[in-house]
């Protein structure tokens, strides 16, 4: 027995000192301190001789054995940490591999631990990103950081961290000249756009940063900052979309992964109940089970979850018009030389116009920069049309613009020219008009909605594109003969009332209301629905229980913004019955009011009429909360009455659209004539994609299963079956049967016979 | 003869393969790729005729003396004794002074005996990395390579017509000091704070002295002993040099003032200036102090906080009796001595 305790008094290896000290810190602090001072000294002898330090191993021991420990001994450990600090800033070129890696590793444990702080280590490690020239080693440092943020982001944001970090990277690219500038910039900007991707930062700063990156003297860095204005914000979409179906890999560690997890992190509720079927049934599997479907419904709720706000970087930006002006001048302009290749370029003008467009800026010179690449001849010129549209917004002035227009007409739509290429020009031009109407004259469109009888669809299709656009802008400036019966009808109603309506320069058009709210009155009256008889009340709170659950699978447009509302609480939201003792009377008057206005609504004086309608919207709003239901119908009734275009050629749409970035491809309009091969084979393989060929055998017998009952009995030793009534009956079936079971059997051998 | 799928078979390997216009000439089955890619192509000498000068022999024994197997490294160790050139460089004790912390027992007498071989002028100017090395064995974890750290020192400390011993004593005094504290088992905390943290009661010196020095037995004993011997040895020569020392500055200026040796830059050291805190690179290291160990009294200055933990070891050891005893007895009297003395001098 003493012996036995002798042996654990007296540690002869470092892992057992650790296990005794960790137990006891009082007690062995001695013997801490004199590995402690063990280690002092081989850390002395290794800054005598960094590259001939040939004793990693166990100074390496060392160093993890005091990591762990030195929580125990605060005091005597103070140093510790500034010296692996040390021991990595002056040597980490000539230190071994491993060495270094213990050193970021203890580093990094003595930060979850309490002993040095985040903003420390980080300061620590993050000069050695950009000084080091060993891959693994930064890679090694460009995780660790990235794991330290994303830990302390986890629960709640970390200003202070966040801020601190922010600020360094900011002045790694606020230098931008010198040879180590280009390098530091490029990690600045990677760390950034990684850290975005990851939504673990999300604030203006970020933004801020990329944009320094933008504005770098280096060409790497200013593209890095551009893409990740024009791409990073789809990449975090699709990470978190990821996220929300698949247990994030990182932190699966974390998580208690149980064995039934599936390869998507999903249980394997299949595999579990058949088990259950099988499996002698008992309370654990049960409870099992129910824990599966559990995780099960609570992922399928997690993923039905609207996403959280992101704003896009862009939208964050401080000061956007200098930004657009100062990367306008600095990249694209004929003073900063051709540093840049097309495709960087085209990039750069893309990030510019979207900047335009986003925040509807004036930066005047960029229309006049895209003349000179507006020619069918130039390489990627749909790309060039692209940024020309989006960089089109109601407040550009039609002076500028209308140069761009011209240049694409001549230059595009003319008789001379490849249908393929008139399309794009037409494509272009409409995109364009869509977001500054004003930008043409009358002449031109009409030369250019000519092109509505050319044989090639393309072409045809775009054209009557633009036809349908002014329809709903200005019909006044298309000929006659394109107006369309409404759009006439109405210009002939606007003149007679004496106050034609005319596209202005920087006038904005305002909604006033729910448009064509009117109708859905006048239906609910037809309808029998604003009937103010008990019955009625009762059979319309009946209807619109139904109009507040209608199945919005199949409307597109309103499929994410609902969230269901339980029964008990829509009687409560609408209740007419618990209206304002007004109401009755208000009906009445309503009733008299759309009689009249049925009996002589041409004849009417139009203001007059105007007021009623205005009347009649107030009414409808003030009395009736308006259900899905209600809009779906309210849609209808607006097509039926050709109102439709109000919402989508109107220049309430154009004002909406300005934000949306333009697809070059898109440009080039719809594709005639027959596929190609290659195209041919990519839609075939597209609709391979998710299904599995091969035979349903081939595939079971891949995945590895246990024996099934028919395999055993079919190996099933003969003469243990012999005497089982499945066998000895077969002697004693009818004829009728033997004869039915033989047939039976040739039929298969035969099936089987032809399919080989 | 033969089943219709095995002719098939020979068959398919007796077809002439079609050559083609404008294509390569199929590749046999049986054909051997040869070509290789390489970023480099090292060709070493392999002529085995050549002979080897001394020199390249030496360092070859020298990166021996990494060896992962003990008996090429002992070996390694005793050829380099026997062949020990005349002007020894510092790739010698680059190699071999690591080797004061092996783990094989062998090994390191032949260490202790190249070292001894070594004359000591050579020896002098390396005796800082040896001395770090003698640290890192004090306080190592392995018992028997603690046991025989001290056998190096004292070699070192008994160095004679050569500074090897003064440059022991005033360039790392605190740390030997706390090196042979936790050495023999004595409780040398220097500050009130950690002493207190510490349960000195619980650890009486009599259950470290037995835990560390492992003295019951007969082969701590010897230890024990040996680790004494040095520690008496290095306190002598760091507390009472003053004589010595300054009656050779007194001899070697004898024109000038009596005093002149005081005043003139010290010799013997590597950092004249350390007291001002000029060209000192390293103050991070356990040995920062605020005053240099140059001079006795400043090396005292530093002893007087673990006189009291120094003498109960000294004490309890006493008690133990044989040469260990006589020793302790020794070593007692001298600090005393030296504690009167200096408060005298105050």
């Amino acid at each position: 027995m003493p012996k036995r305790r002798r042996a654990a008094l007296l540690p002869n290896n470092i892992a057992l000192l650790q296990n005794l000290v960790r137990r006891d810190p009082g007690s062995y602090k001695e013997e801490f301190l004199v590995q402690y001072r063990h280690y002092a000294t081989q850390k002395e002898i290794l800054v005598t001789n960094p590259s001939g330090f040939h004793d990693t191993d166990a100074f390496l021991d060392q160093i993890g054995f005091i990591a762990q420990v030195c929580t125990c001994y605060p005091g005597d450990t103070e140093e510790f940490p500034e010296d692996l600090a040390e021991l990595l800033r002056k040597h980490h070129t000539v230190l071994p591999v491993e060495l270094r890696e213990k050193i970021v590793q203890s580093l990094m444990l003595l930060r979850n631990r309490g002993v040095i702080a985040s903003e420390r280590l980080i300061q620590i490690i993050f000069p050695l990103l950009t000084t080091t020239n060993s891959k693994t080693f930064r890679k090694d440092i460009y995780t660790t950081i990235v794991r330290l943020l994303k830990h302390a982001n986890r629960n709640a944001k970390a200003p202070k961290l966040n801020r601190s970090v922010q600020t360094l990277l900011f002045t790694l690219l606020e230098s931008s000249d010198g040879a180590a500038a280009a390098s530091d910039g490029l990690w600045a900007a990677k760390l950034t756009r990684e850290l975005w991707r990851r939504s673990i930062w999300d604030d203006p700063r970020t933004a801020e940063i990329m944009k320094q990156a933008a504005l770098h003297g280096n060409t790497k860095v200013v593209i890095a900052g551009v893409n990740f204005f024009l791409g990073v914000d789809r990449e975090r979409e699709k990470a978190n979309r990821k996220k929300r179906g698949l247990d994030d890999d990182d932190d699966s560690g974390d998580d208690s992964a149980s064995s039934d997890d599936g390869e998507g992190g999903k249980p394997h509720i299949a595999g579990i109940k058949h088990r259950m079927g099988i499996n002698k049934k008992t309370g654990k599997r049960a409870r099992k089970l129910d824990a599966a479907m559990r995780a099960l419904k609570k992922k399928e709720k997690g993923a039905a979850l609207p996403t959280q706000l992101n704003f896009a970087a862009i939208h964050l930006l401080h000061d956007p018009q200098g930004f657009a002006e100062r990367l306008f001048s600095q990249t694209l302009s004929r003073s900063s030389g051709n540093k840049f290749t097309l495709e960087q370029r085209i990039q750069i003008l893309n990030l510019v116009s979207r900047l335009i467009g986003v925040h509807k800026l004036s930066v005047l010179g960029f229309y006049s920069y895209l003349l000179k690449y507006l020619t069918p001849k130039q390489r990627d010129v749909t790309q060039f049309m692209a940024a020309a549209a989006q960089s089109s917004h109601d407040l550009v002035p039609p002076d500028a613009l209308s140069p761009v227009i011209r240049k694409i007409a001549d230059e595009f739509v003319s008789d001379g020219v490849a249908a393929e290429v008139a399309a794009a020009g037409l494509n272009a031009i409409r995109e364009i008009l869509t977001r500054n109407p004003l930008a043409i004259e009358a002449d031109l469109l009409q030369d250019l909605t000519e092109y509505k009888g050319s044989k090639s669809k393309s072409v045809m299709m775009a054209a009557r594109s633009l036809i349908g656009l002014y329809r709903g802008v200005a019909p006044e400036m298309l000929a006659r003969k394109d107006r369309g019966k409404i759009a006439s009808m109405e210009m002939s109603a606007a003149a007679a009332a004496g106050q034609a309506k005319k596209l202005q320069y920087g006038v904005e058009n305002v909604v006033e209301g729910i448009p064509g709210l009117e109708l859905l009155e006048q239906w609910r009256k037809e309808q029998g629905l604003d009937n103010d008889d008990e019955d009625a009340a009762a059979k319309e709170a009946e209807d619109d229980d139904d109009a507040w659950n209608i199945d919005l699978s199949d409307s597109e447009e309103s499929d994410n913004g609902w969230i269901d509302v339980e029964s008990d609480k829509e009687y409560d939201v609408s209740d007419d019955g618990a209206g304002p003792p007004k109401d009755d009377e208000s009906d009445e008057e309503d009733d008299s009011d759309d009689s009249d206005k049925e009996q002589d609504a041409e004849e009417q004086q139009p203001d007059a009429k105007r007021a009623k309608t205005e009347n009649v919207v107030q009414n409808l709003m003030a009395r009736k909360f308006l259900a899905p239901a209600d809009f779906q119908k309210l849609e209808e009734l607006r097509t039926k009455a050709g109102l439709d275009k109000i919402l989508h050629g109107g220049q309430s749409a154009a004002a909406g659209r300005h934000q949306d970035s333009v697809e070059a491809t898109s440009l080039l309009g719809s594709k005639t004539g027959k596929a190609d091969k290659e195209e041919r084979m990519a839609a075939v393989m597209e609709g391979r994609q998710d299904r599995q060929f091969g035979s349903k055998k081939g595939k079971k017998d891949s995945q590895q299963h246990s024996t099934t009952n028919k395999e055993k009995a079919r190996k099933k030793n003969f003469i243990m079956m012999i005497h089982k009534r499945d066998v000895q009956g077969k002697n004693k079936k009818s004829l009728r049967d033997k004869q039915k079971s033989l047939r039976a059997h040739i039929d298969k051998q035969k099936k089987s016979k032809r399919k080989s | 003869m033969g089943s219709q799928r095995r002719k098939k078979e020979k068959k398919k390997d007796f077809v002439k393969p079609k050559l083609k216009v404008g294509k390569t000439k199929p590749k046999p089955t049986s054909h051997t790729e040869l070509g290789f890619k390489a970023k480099a192509i090292g060709l070493p000498e392999q002529s085995i005729t050549k002979a080897h000068t001394p020199r390249e022999t030496f360092n070859h024994y020298l990166s021996l003396a990494r060896h992962h197997s003990h008996t090429a490294r002992r070996e390694a160790l005793t050829y380099l004794q026997s062949h020990l050139p005349e002007d020894v460089d510092s790739s010698l004790f680059t190699s071999i002074s690591p080797l004061i912390l092996d783990p094989t027992s062998t090994v390191r007498a032949a260490v202790l005996s190249l070292v001894r071989a070594i004359p000591t002028t050579s020896l002098a100017p390396h005796v800082h990395l040896i001395s770090l090395y003698i640290h890192a064995g004090m306080t190592h974890l392995a018992p028997d390579v603690r046991a025989d750290s001290s056998k190096v020192l004292l070699l070192l400390l008994k160095a004679e017509e050569s500074d090897i011993p003064m440059q022991l004593v005033t360039r790392s005094w605190a740390k030997f000091l706390h090196c042979f504290g936790s050495l023999l088992g004595w409780d040398l905390a220097t500050s009130p704070t950690s002493s207190s943290s510490t349960a000195p009661s619980a650890h009486t010196d009599g259950i470290k002295w037995n835990k560390v020095g492992n003295a019951t037995s007969i082969d701590g004993i010897a230890n024990a002993a040996g680790h004494l011997e040095a520690l008496s040895l290095f306190l002598r020569l760091g507390l009472s040099d003053n004589l010595t020392r300054e009656t050779q500055a007194q001899r070697q200026v004898p024109v000038y003032h009596a005093d002149t040796g005081k005043h003139l830059i010290p010799r013997n050291t590597t950092a004249p200036y350390a007291r001002l805190g000029l060209f000192v690179e390293d103050k991070s290291g356990l040995l920062s102090t605020v005053w240099s160990t140059e001079d006795t009294s400043a090396r005292y200055q530093l002893l007087k906080p673990m006189l009291s933990g120094i003498l109960s070891g000294l004490d309890s050891g006493r008690r133990q009796g044989g040469e260990i005893g006589r020793t302790c007895k020794y070593l007692i009297d001298f600090l005393d001595k030296v504690k009167l003395e200096t408060e005298k001098l105050q």
